[in-house]
């Protein structure tokens, strides 16, 4: 047998004749379209490949080079699939299956030869589509796929029948047509469609980019000049906190090995929490909070530092951290309510000793040792050590940046006495470590700090870029408090919005690829009013952005609420598919009769030829069923002598308009003088 | 009228089960509108394919007739009597193993008709019978296939192609008028040049003026004789009997041509003296379908 590559033999792909060259142009239009919204995240191997792919189609439409032969493909299809395993860890799940995909458009387009190899292109066109819904579903990029998708189903008609493009009648005024008909039937399913919360696992696949649940400094974080959101936060109540208390608690970590790198434990649990439902009434200094969140691909959600009431769904860990009970893949929306001023009192003997646990012996060196003891000098508290340590941050020569290479030995003696760079991760992790050496429980929290307020939608927006950790330590008396290295080092951090890192980085726009950062205007180029209006232009894409990630986030919760707001809170899952059988049935039906009636009116000289024939039956000349209409009009002219040659006039004329395609060109014409004969036959 | 799934709609469901996996792991909405958008893409597909068809007409000629190993070509009178383009038309001959006769037309515009040549590749001699011709459509996106069969009566009359190069027949029945000897054309006088038809003979070819480059011509020789040629298959030599039809094709087109009388005598009869279309279209017809009466497809 021929071995052919993703086109199975039932189709009958072989023996058709070759794809015509406008058709393979538009395949690679279609290959061209839906790799676009990819090339961020893939591998730069499949780009080259599809890049090469590209070209090497290119040239074998001018005749330059051949297409490769069968054998090619059973040596190269292993080859992928060790390939995306060895980049990706796996070939199923969003990051493999993606490449996956793309590897095999690739190899389909060396292979496009006749209609069912198209196909095959528009399929993975369309589940490339959904692959990229999977990676962002900001407004640009929904639109964009919005515009893939009708370019694959264009791809799809011609290659049906619609070739010709005839004004008004083009494959993609049909396929736009097709997809605004289909769009009632889309909004029953997406609304009634029972939002199934479990997870039909066959693979464990997660993608590689969530939320980060550890600390390593010696690794060169990215995450700085991300623009993209984290969460959003509305303040329902008003009451939007003072920018010194915008600590946005996540994860705390209490595990270290060399004193700069922290890691997580499991959390013990909380009892006796109370929860967002059951509070009406909110105390001074609380803050209600109602938080989006993108999906972090973690088990944990982010509240306003210190959490204080939880939310209905969250599992409650011990040291604050807001659990949930899966992982979060998609959007999330939470309330919470803070209390910037609760410092937590939870403290017991298991968990005194966990936070006092020191890492490994070789990393503290005798300098590091005689520093804490310095700052233990004449038996002081535990808040003079504190003090002290965050004097010796503000008076060393510390530098805050975000590229201070990697510390590989000894890191913490290295930081605190050599190289003295870092940002906030080196601060957070190197005090905690300090603070424990000195006695004093402590751990590290990451979460982030700040956020902007967005003038048009009331909202405030938290971006990657705000990802930041502190430290907390347990005071006697007093409770966990926090303690912020690098506010002494990079005060601005704190108080000057994101300006200070528009210093750091520069002004303009900056975009990230793999790593990468890029400008297209280099720092301080643009002038002050054009960067207050690309501001502002942000500002509103941001507020657009948040309209719809209100209709993105539309989940099994916001199902049950409509239902309850149906009336049907019992069995609300039947419910659902009843509604949403009625309803897609209904829209059938309708589609049924519409199609129906489209056919069965009459074109419009059809309509006159009616009204005559209905005319004369009155008169009493009848038109019999097998007879023609020549043959019942000539009949009727000789009841009629006067009037003979309107007749015969129109019967010229409804003859033109059926059978010359010329003088069916002007039909509406035609038609007028066939209405003004039917009046000059005076019945 | 019928209307279902192709090959094509069988991995769409597979595709898109393998949609509804991914949204529901990932719960994320955004997956959940392609899916479903894809979805009601094809369920609006689905009226759009049977409306397409619905309004179509096909009416055609009840006899044609084509020299074997030339193409056959029926005309089809297709009508579109609803108010909608009617679109990728696949038309072919229902049953028919023979021969491959399906053809695409693109568009027939609403509420007019045209006449669509369906060309049939002959390759063996006899009667066939169209009884039904069936059209279908994909359109427009290739998950439905929607199917209307119309019931013709139509007979294809494939003759034996003429060839083979026995010498012409002497006139049985002589005239006593003048005869030449080396003249083939028996009296005979060279009346001009009229143009080569295919099939023809090309003994009568004027090679030379072919040479001169003015093209195939045939020499014409009219008048005198009135003789009658008998064409009869018993008295032929050598070869089989579809070379003796093919022989005996070619002597009724060129007799025809001629403006001759002629007998065609076949072991099952006899026709003739006659001369004209019918009885050459007689004579044609009963070389198709010698040996192989009540043959039908």
């Amino acid at each position: 047998m021929k071995f052919r590559f993703l086109t199975a033999d039932f189709m009958g792909a072989f023996g058709l004749p070759r794809l015509e060259r406008k058709m393979v142009i538009q395949a690679l239009a279609c290959f061209g379209i839906a790799l676009l919204p990819h090339i961020f995240h893939l591998a730069w191997w499949l780009i080259l490949m599809a890049a090469g792919v590209a070209l090497w189609r290119w040239a074998s439409l001018r005749k330059q080079v051949r297409l490769p032969p069968s054998s090619f493909f059973v040596f190269v299809i292993p080859v992928l699939l060790v390939g995306i395993f060895l980049t990706y860890g796996t070939v199923t799940g969003r990051d493999g299956g993606t490449g996956l995909l793309v590897g095999f458009f690739c190899l389909k387009m060396l292979e496009l030869r006749n209609r069912k190899d198209f196909l095959v292109v528009t399929g993975v066109s369309y589940a490339l589509i959904l692959a990229g819904v999977l990676f962002t579903q900001s407004l640009l990029m929904c639109l964009y796929l919005l515009f893939q998708f009708w370019f694959t189903t264009t791809c799809l008609i011609r290659v049906h029948g619609r070739t010709h493009d005839r004004k008004s009648r083009t494959a993609g005024s049909l396929s736009m047509s097709l997809i605004w008909k289909s769009l009632p039937l889309t909004l029953v399913l997406f609304v009634f469609f029972p939002r199934i919360d479990a997870q039909l696992r066959f693979s464990p696949f997660d993608p590689s980019s969530g939320f980060a649940d550890s600390m390593a400094p010696g690794s060169v974080s990215g995450a700085f000049s991300d623009r993209s959101m984290a969460f959003r936060v509305e303040f329902p109540d008003g009451d939007v906190p003072e920018p010194e208390d915008l600590y946005w608690r996540g994860v705390i970590l209490s595990k270290t090995e060399d004193g700069m790198a922290w890691e997580r434990q499991p959390f013990g649990v909380q009892r006796e929490v109370r929860r967002v439902s059951e509070v009406t009434e909110l105390q001074a200094g609380q803050v209600r909070q109602r938080i989006s969140l993108i999906p972090s691909f973690q088990r944990w959600v982010f509240a306003l530092d210190h959490p204080v009431i939880w939310p209905d769904s969250a599992e409650t860990h011990l040291g604050g951290v807001v659990g949930w009970p899966y992982k979060i893949r998609s959007r999330l929306q939470y309330e919470v309510i803070s209390d910037p001023d609760h410092h937590s009192q939870e403290m017991g003997q298991n968990i005194l000793k966990r936070y006092l646990q020191l890492p490994q012996e070789r990393e503290l060196t005798p300098r590091v040792r005689e520093l804490v003891k310095h700052w233990r000098r004449g038996g002081a508290s535990d808040e003079v050590v504190v003090t002290r340590a965050m004097q010796y941050f503000k008076d060393e020569e510390f530098e805050y940046t975000f590229y201070p290479g990697t510390y590989r030995r000894r890191a913490l003696d290295q930081f605190l006495f050599e190289r003295k760079l870092g940002f906030c991760e080196h601060y957070s992790g190197s005090l905690a470590t300090l603070m424990r050496v000195a006695g004093i429980p402590a751990r590290v929290v990451l979460g982030f700090q700040g956020g902007e307020m967005n003038p048009y939608g009331d909202f405030m927006l938290v971006r990657k870029q705000n990802a930041h950790s502190w430290v907390e330590v347990w005071i006697e008396g007093r409770g966990w408090m926090r303690v912020d290295p690098t506010s002494v080092i990079q005060p601005m951090r704190l108080t000057g919005g994101m300006q200070w890192l528009q210093d750091l980085i520069g002004r303009g726009f900056g975009f990230s690829i793999a790593g990468l950062d890029f400008y297209l205007f280099a720092p301080g180029w643009l002038p002050d009013p054009i960067s207050e209006f690309l501001d502002e232009i942000r500002n509103r894409i941001d507020n657009l952005n948040r309209v719809w990630d209100e209709m993105l986030g539309f989940d099994y919760g916001s199902q049950l609420k409509l239902m309850g707001n149906l009336g049907i809170e019992q069995s609300p899952k039947t419910g659902m598919v009843a509604i949403l059988v009625g309803l897609a049935g209904a829209i059938v039906l309708v589609f049924w009769a519409i199609s129906l009636r489209q056919n069965l009116k009459l074109r419009p000289e059809d309509q006159v030829l009616e009204q005559l024939i209905r005319k004369l039956k009155r008169q009493g000349v009848e038109k019999s069923p097998y007879e023609g209409v020549q043959t019942y009009l000539t009949r009727a002219g000789k009841e009629y002598p006067d009037v003979r040659e309107v007749f015969d006039q129109f019967i010229h004329y409804y003859h033109d308009i059926k059978y010359r395609t010329h003088a069916a060109a002007n039909r509406e014409t035609t038609v007028q003088k066939m209405k003004d004969l039917l009046t000059q036959t005076g019945l | 009228m019928k209307l279902r799934w192709t090959p094509q709609f069988k991995i769409l469901v597979v595709l898109c089960l393998f949609m509804l996996w991914a949204s529901i792991n990932y719960q994320n909405n955004g997956a959940y509108f392609v899916l479903f958008l894809l979805v009601s893409l094809v369920v609006t597909s689905c009226f759009m394919a049977w409306v397409n068809l619905r309004r179509l007409n096909i009416t055609c000629q009840s006899e044609v007739d084509a020299f074997c190993d030339s193409e056959l070509s029926l005309a089809l009178h297709v009508e579109n009597t609803g108010n909608r383009l009617m679109e990728a038309l696949h038309v072919e001959i229902a049953d028919w193993e023979l021969l491959e006769a399906t053809e695409e037309i693109e568009f027939v515009e609403p509420g007019s008709a045209l006449t669509h040549r369906l060309t049939i590749p002959t390759e063996q001699r006899g009667r066939y019978r169209v009884q039904e011709i069936v059209v279908s459509s994909c359109f427009p996106i290739g998950f439905w296939r929607s199917e209307k069969r119309f019931p013709v009566d139509v007979t294809l009359t494939v003759y034996p192609k003429p060839a083979g190069d026995q010498p012409w027949p002497e006139d049985t029945e002589p005239d006593e008028s003048h005869q030449d000897e080396f003249s083939s054309h028996s009296g005979d006088h060279f009346a001009g040049h009229r143009a080569y038809q295919p099939g023809e003979s090309q003994r009568h070819v004027d090679w030379k003026a072919f040479s001169r480059g003015k093209g195939m011509l045939i020499k014409d020789y009219r008048g005198g004789g009135s003789g009658c040629v008998r064409f009869d298959m018993s008295a032929m030599s050598g070869g089989d009997v579809e070379q003796k039809l093919s022989q005996l094709t070619r002597w009724v087109v060129q007799a025809f041509r001629d403006n001759v009388d002629f007998v065609l005598a076949l072991p099952d009869g006899q026709m003739g003296p006659a001369r004209g279309q019918r009885h050459y279209e007689a004579c044609l017809r009963a070389l198709a379908v010698y040996g192989q009466a009540g043959r039908q497809t």
